[in-house]
């Protein structure tokens, strides 16, 4: 029994000095963020964005938009898609073998013709059906092909559109209007940028009118509430934090802005993997390091694309759970570059940080939950230490989530309201109780099924917008 | 240790405690200011412009709201004010002062004259923000500007060439002179103000200076001398047309020598050029001039191994009329199934025409660079 009590002190003490380590990168990060705030404010103070709005040389954007069984909402989507704010704009949407009329709506809202235009398939893609062009949009175009998965409806995508720098996003995200021509700013600042993300915000609750978020509300369903926390602080102080410490590894899927000769060098979007996004940024910076290149990813805080979040228990359980497995996957397939110190900061900070505090966190945490109950039930752990632990933890997660919070004062527009911003704090206040927890199970689980080498995408239904 | 937690505990707390009523004092703040500032604008459109005592900070975003919402600056007391503070803040140590300043003189429309020393500040945020605000119709601003294009930040090179794209702009001289003092075979400086001096203390340190190369730099030169579609740059662009090392810059200045009026036979010579991008701009350029003399010449480049050239010639035929349609649909009946897929697109005639084949997919190419090899223009015909 003896032999029992000090081997759970020995982990506690573990798992006290990981958790140490783990807030101090967190506070780093929080300093990265603040800092890089403060520049960017800075920097596009005085940016003439109206200008940007007619500039002959800014460069084109493709935006790719990947559809499977959208009938009911495709013709809103593109729509929306297609005023958005950018000079040299073209839209790709590609109908990825939809069983329903998907394709039908779009030929019919779009009036669209065949016209097969030339292009070079660069990345190998299911079979193509056709290339259909709009005759009242001259920069839509549409690819209709067999169903072959995101990964491979991006890549087909890739390939037709002609853009410099393409838009990655979902159909279900809804983009700012003016999100392209903010999240242009790191590839005129920087040659060597390779990928600029931009802040996904939490739309349930909101107002959505048109494909558009006409007014901004906190969710007041507790799980997007607790969600609409978890984005803040995973956008503007996570990611955010990261363009100073070692720049990004995941730019979201479900907006993100890449250079497309660089994608198409790196071999485009992977078919074998649930987390194709962070997948992809890793090859990018890999690829570019190889090659003797910076290759920079920045996040950037200001565009903003909002999507709905699962509302049950069951669906964001599988979506966690296929993030964490997408995690590993990539961690796995780059596993002997961790620790590299030939890339810098890359392979010494960012990389060893994704292994040991996202992918293993959850196992970490769990462990020390489990200590925690066997060693209450043994008496091994000393009640006011695990009192006062427990209280130290609960205020920093509360210090982080308010610090989301604040940056998300400092920067979104429009204003919140002060409403808003108090039914945020107290989701800040509820994240730590529960729902943490959950999210820990899940992750866990997908780490699990990562192991067993699991790579179905699972089901995610959606409500869909409130329109009116 | 267990009060260390405690202390801990409680510092974290009042952190965050702080960071929440922070954020209000934030959100408020931004919303009265917000009020004043709308009050301003919608009494300046009304016809009741700002009085001369008003505060500066109001002055100043009112005018840059102005700027960006009504777009109509009004002379009034109140913007005399806030330019001549403008103006003393051009003087100043701090970067973002002068760029501050440079936006709201902007934004009162200052002629660009009092602008022209943003253009030359130590800092490239200054030297961008005033490059998006000027036309360059005066000749030493167009200079300038043109220097700029050589810059070693690169949002500075993009603030000079978007201004010098733009339409209306006196730029043709100063391009030409540029294009003449960096002719062929000189160094990577020449003629441009690599700007050592602005390399200033208190810029970005990301931005590693003279990143951008010679080549780079020519090739951003001759887009812009396309842009103009000037005859005084033809001389300055003629002896690039055989730059023998730089097919980049030759296929730059094929489409810039055509918009400046080069005789079309001399841009169809391109079309046998080594290279298949100097082939495509001399394709591009036929078809721009609309050189009907051309057709035969763009027909013979529908057969061309590379199918950027292919597409180029394809374009270009269409866009000559009738004599390009002649030649399209000659070869839609011809032998080269590749050149009878470029007509087929140029003519606009999807997969369901007589000739064409249900579109589908074709098996995939490893990326690898475009040059003389059949590629798959069948990716749109079925073949």
């Amino acid at each position: 029994m003896n032999a029992l009590h000090s081997a759970i002190r020995d982990l506690d003490w573990l798992i006290l000095l990981y958790v140490g380590l783990v807030d101090l990168l967190q506070t780093a990060l929080m300093a990265g963020a603040a800092t890089d705030l403060a520049v960017d404010r800075r920097a596009t103070r005085h940016l003439l964005r109206g200008r940007l709005l007619s500039s002959p040389a800014v460069p084109s954007i493709s935006v790719l938009a990947p559809a499977h069984n959208e009938e009911a909402t495709v013709a809103a989507a593109v729509t929306a898609l297609l005023t958005l704010r950018y000079p040299r704009l073209e839209v790709v949407v590609v109908n990825d073998g939809s069983t329903d009329a998907t394709m039908t709506v779009l030929t019919e809202a779009f009036a669209l013709r065949p016209a097969p235009q030339a292009f070079r398939t660069w990345l190998p893609t299911a079979p193509l059906r056709g290339v259909y062009r709009s005759q009242r949009v001259p920069r839509l175009t549409v690819v209709d092909k067999d169903n072959g998965g995101k990964a491979d409806a991006l890549n087909a995508a890739l390939c037709v559109g002609t853009g410099e720098l393409v838009c990655a996003i979902d159909a279900d995200t809804l983009v700012e209007p003016d999100a392209l021509i903010r999240m242009v700013r790191p590839f005129l600042a920087h040659d060597d940028c390779l990928a600029a993300g931009g802040t996904i915000r939490v739309a349930n609750g909101c107002h959505v009118s048109q494909g558009r978020v006409q007014t901004v509300r906190v969710p007041h369903r507790m799980l997007a509430g607790l969600q609409s926390v978890e984005y803040l602080r995973a956008f503007l102080y996570g990611r955010l934090g990261w363009n100073r410490l070692g720049e990004n590894l995941i730019i979201s899927g479900a907006f993100g802005l890449f250079r497309r000769s660089s994608v198409l060098v790196a071999g485009g979007y992977r078919h074998d993997t649930v987390g194709e996004d962070i997948e992809l940024v890793a090859r990018l910076r890999l690829t570019a390091r190889d090659r003797g290149e910076h290759g920079r990813t920045v996040f950037v805080s200001d565009p903003v694309a909002w999507t709905e979040v699962p509302e049950t228990l069951r669906v964001l359980r599988g979506q966690r759970e296929r993030w964490h497995r997408g995690l590993a996957q990539t961690l796995w397939r780059y596993r002997r570059r961790i620790g590299d110190p030939r890339l810098g900061r890359l392979g010494l900070l960012v990389l060893p940080y994704y292994l040991f505090v996202e992918l293993l966190g959850p196992t970490v945490e769990a462990l020390g939950l489990l200590g925690l109950a066997v060693g209450l039930w043994l008496h091994a752990v000393d009640y006011p230490f695990a009192i006062a632990f427990f209280l130290a933890a609960y205020a920093y997660g509360l210090l982080l989530n308010l610090f989301g919070v604040l940056l998300d004062a400092i920067s979104s527009s429009p204003l919140p309201r002060r409403r808003d911003l108090l039914l945020l704090a107290g989701w800040a206040l509820m994240e730590p109780f529960g729902y943490r927890q959950l999210t820990v199970a899940w992750r866990l689980l997908g780490l699990l099924r990562a192991l067993q080498h699991r790579s179905d995408w699972g089901h995610m239904p959606r409500r869909g917008f409130a329109s009116g | 240790m267990i009060q260390l937690l405690l202390i801990v505990a409680v510092v974290f707390a009042v952190i965050a405690v702080a960071q929440l009523l922070a954020a209000l004092a934030i959100r408020e703040r931004r919303a009265r200011r917000r009020v004043r500032v709308d009050q301003l604008v919608r009494d300046a459109i009304t016809g009741h412009p700002p009085a001369a005592g008003t505060p500066l900070p109001l002055l100043r975003a009112l005018a840059l709201e102005q700027a960006d919402r009504v777009r109509s600056p009004v002379a009034t007391p109140g913007y005399r004010q806030l330019r001549s503070a403008a103006s003393r803040d051009l003087r100043s140590r701090r970067w973002i002062r002068r760029a501050g300043a440079i936006r709201v003189l902007i934004a009162v429309r200052t002629p660009e004259a009092t602008l022209r020393a943003g253009l030359g500040d130590a800092h490239p945020q200054v030297r961008a923000l005033t490059c998006s605000g000027v036309t360059g119709t005066d000749p030493a601003i167009a200079t300038d500007l043109v220097g700029l294009l050589g810059d070693a930040v690169p949002r500075v090179r993009f603030a000079a060439l978007d201004t010098l794209l733009r339409p209306g702009t006196g730029i043709a001289p100063a391009i030409a002179a540029a294009l003449t003092r960096a002719g062929p075979g000189r160094g990577p400086s020449t003629g441009v103000r690599h700007r050592a001096r602005h390399r200033s203390t208190d810029g970005p340190r990301d931005d590693p200076p003279g990143s951008l190369t010679h080549t780079a730099w020519l090739i951003r030169l001759l887009r812009v001398a396309a842009a103009t579609d000037d005859p005084r740059t033809l001389a300055g662009i003629t002896p690039f047309l055989s730059a023998p090392q730089l097919p980049g810059v030759r296929a730059a200045a094929v489409t810039a020598a055509a918009a400046a009026g080069i005789d079309v036979n001399v841009a169809l010579g391109y079309l046998t050029d080594p290279d298949p991008s100097v082939r495509a701009a001399a394709a591009t350029a036929a078809g721009r001039r609309r050189a009907v003399a051309a057709a035969a010449g763009l027909g013979r480049a529908l057969t061309d191994v590379d199918h950027d050239v292919r597409r180029a010639a394809g374009t270009a035929l269409n866009q000559l009329g009738a004599a390009g349609t002649l030649v399209l649909r000659a070869a839609l009946g011809g032998a080269d199934r590749y050149a009878a897929d470029t007509a087929r697109l140029a003519l606009g005639l999807g997969p369901g025409s007589p000739t064409g084949a249900p579109a589908r997919s074709v098996p995939a190419t490893p990326p690898t660079p475009p040059v003389h090899r059949r590629d798959n223009a069948d990716a749109r015909s079925g073949r």
